[in-house]
């Protein structure tokens, strides 16, 4: 910049009260960068009437765990040349509509990066661990930037190896949605809360049905991990009340047809549609409610939501339910983050996407209220399996 | 250049006019955040991208566009405190669900209350801030650990807060607060521990980056 536009910009800036001059001749920031940061980090609210249960006291307190990762610091990595950077994407799977939507969000987010990202390439290990630890290996010998890494179920810590090579040769690694076992084997973990979405739905759900009533529940796969975390996360909520019995429980795969034969069999054992189904997605609340639609059964409230479908259904139906979306978007948040450490800033060991509640208008309840309704977060012109917490990059491009 | 610097004027009055409209988080779409601004279209897109770039505007999940981190971090570095970046979010969000309550960053010199970032509060009790988010605390403000206080805008009748300074400096307080509708009484006390914890949080996590930069 020349001499003479500088001290014009200065002057500019000096008179609206962005720097402020010092008697030694040295400007500092002025007022109105101090004020500068007044706004909103999240949407502002609907304005949703009190809906079911809403006069119930409710005794469940909306305790919300905060994980000390949070607040921990990431070994901070130098900076590693000025880029622009190449990424490599070490993805568990792409095997469901949820997983496709975690690719699909990533790739947005490179595309809005592109001055910063050079390239990017994304390997799927369909599930096996062995042959996620030779792509990561293949990451290293090809020398991306840094490594994205959504880790497959590694029982035998087959993956160690591999990352231990990643820290060897300088590479950061960010866990994304699935983090591995050893937690020296990345920098940076980007996920959501599995515990809100358990707890939460689960508070949605007692004080829908005031705290009394017969309540099924089907988590979603057996062997994972954030199943299990909501799982019991939102036991813990249901134990707090005496009169809710928890009548039965199947996993159901995170598939329409799991959550179908779930119902199904329950059903068949009861015999009577119990007062309120708890499914920690809709990726099988879907199944859930066609199930009962398939009996002619009156349709409880449902909680899941994740996939178009399940809002679709459960509207066009009007059955009361909760949703909170396990946030596809953190595809795209961790090449932000990515980015981030290769510039050398100092994260945090764990960052979270926020988890919005929705809700169809109505169905609040005292302690859950809705971030966005329902109505206005179901689209009408996409397909069942669209998933719609992926962010920007369902806009023209569904996830199909 | 244009005369006595008009030029450069201009040119913060559109950054000023893109700012504002991220700051109230109306704008979903480039072109709605073009349309508002009143930019000529080109200049105005290219001077959105060229901010998105520098990060003084982010987008949020669902594509609104919202002030960027390197702008809250200028705002935090004004006032002399070290920015807590990622961290603000989630805290802020914490101590609004748990709070029910709006829930707020603010700068505190004497006894003027400047909000930074909040998150707004659900259901039916919360309240908005006001438009330029500077209040006038009635009492003076003692830096204890948690303390109740009646502010007040220029623009609106006094509100009830609950305060909690976070760090201090020569020039002010960095606090956490929310402001306080009527609640029960039972959950008075709950919502004085979170802001504590919430604080104490922050606390820690603004010591660090403290502690950081200085190495």
């Amino acid at each position: 910049m020349g001499r003479s536009t500088g001290f014009a910009l200065l002057k500019a800036l000096g008179e609206r009260g962005y720097v402020t001059k010092q008697g030694d001749g040295c400007y500092r920031l002025g007022e109105t960068v101090r004020n500068m940061a007044f706004s909103s980090t999240e949407a502002a609210p609907q304005q949703v009437s009190f809906g079911l249960g809403s006069k119930q006291a409710g005794q469940a307190l909306a305790d919300m765990e905060l994980s000390a990762e949070l607040f921990e610091l990431a070994d901070p990595t130098p900076a590693r040349s000025l880029g622009p950077w190449r990424l490599g994407f070490a993805n568990a799977s792409s095997s469901n509509p949820w997983r496709k939507a975690l690719l699909n969000s990533a790739e947005h987010a490179v595309r809005v990066l592109d001055r910063q990202i050079c390239g990017f390439q994304s390997r799927d290990a369909g599930d096996d661990p062995l042959t996620q630890a030779s792509q990561i290996d293949a990451f290293v010998q090809e020398n991306v930037d840094a490594i994205l890494l959504s880790a497959t179920p590694d029982p035998d810590n087959v993956l160690a190896g591999s990352l231990m090579r990643c820290q060897e040769q300088g590479i950061p690694v960010i866990a994304v949605d699935r983090r591995p076992n050893d937690r020296s084997g990345y920098a940076v973990f980007v996920t959501a809360s599995d515990e809100l979405i358990g707890k939460f739905s689960a508070i949605w759900l007692a004080e829908t049905l005031q705290g009394q009533g017969r309540v099924w529940l089907q988590p979603g796969l057996d062997q994972a991990s954030p199943a299990r975390r909501r799982l019991t996360a939102a036991k813990m909520v249901f134990a707090r009340f005496p009169g809710l019995n928890i009548e039965g429980e199947r996993f159901s795969g995170w598939t329409e047809d799991g959550g179908f034969q779930a119902t199904q069999d329950l059903m068949l054992q009861h015999g009577q549609a119990p007062d309120g189904v708890w499914c920690d997605s809709g990726l099988q609340g879907v199944g859930s409610i066609r199930a009962f639609q398939a009996l002619s059964e009156r349709i409880p409230p449902h909680t899941g939501g994740d996939i178009n479908g399940m809002f679709r259904t459960a509207l066009k139906l009007k059955v009361p339910f909760c949703a909170f979306d396990y946030p596809a978007a953190m595809g795209a948040r961790a090449v932000e983050v990515a980015v981030e450490v290769l510039k050398g800033a100092t994260l945090p060991r764990r960052v979270e996407v926020p988890v919005p509640a929705i809700l169809p208008r109505g169905t609040e309840t005292r302690s859950i209220k809705a971030d966005i309704l329902a109505e206005h977060y179901v689209r009408w012109d996409l397909p069942d399996d669209t998933v719609l917490s992926q962010g920007l990059s369902l806009r023209g491009r569904p996830a199909r | 250049m244009g005369q006595n610097g008009q030029t450069y004027h201009k040119a913060i009055d559109r950054m000023e006019a893109l700012l504002n409209i991220a700051r109230a988080l109306s704008a979903d779409t480039p072109y709605q955040l073009v349309k508002a601004s009143g930019i000529p279209p080109s200049t105005a897109y290219r001077q959105t991208a060229a901010m998105e770039d520098s990060r003084m505007l982010a987008r949020d999940m669902q594509g609104r566009f919202m002030l960027g981190p390197e702008c809250l971090a200028l705002c935090f570095s004004a006032w002399g405190f070290p920015d807590p970046g990622f961290i603000m979010g989630p805290l802020l969000r914490f101590a609004r669900i748990q709070t029910r309550q709006t829930a707020f960053v603010g700068f505190l010199r004497q006894n003027t209350l400047q909000l930074g970032p909040y998150s707004i509060g659900r259901g039916k009790r919360f309240a908005h801030p006001a438009a330029a988010g500077r209040y006038a605390l009635q009492t003076r403000f003692k830096g204890q650990t948690a303390g109740r206080y009646m502010a007040r805008a220029a623009d609106s009748a006094s509100v009830p807060v609950l305060l909690c300074p976070v760090v201090q400096n020569n020039k002010a307080f960095l606090t956490l607060g929310v402001f306080r509708q009527s609640s029960p009484v039972a959950e008075q006390d709950k919502i004085t521990d979170v802001l504590r914890d919430a604080a104490q949080r922050l606390r820690t996590s603004v010591n660090f980056q403290k502690e950081h930069e200085a190495r």
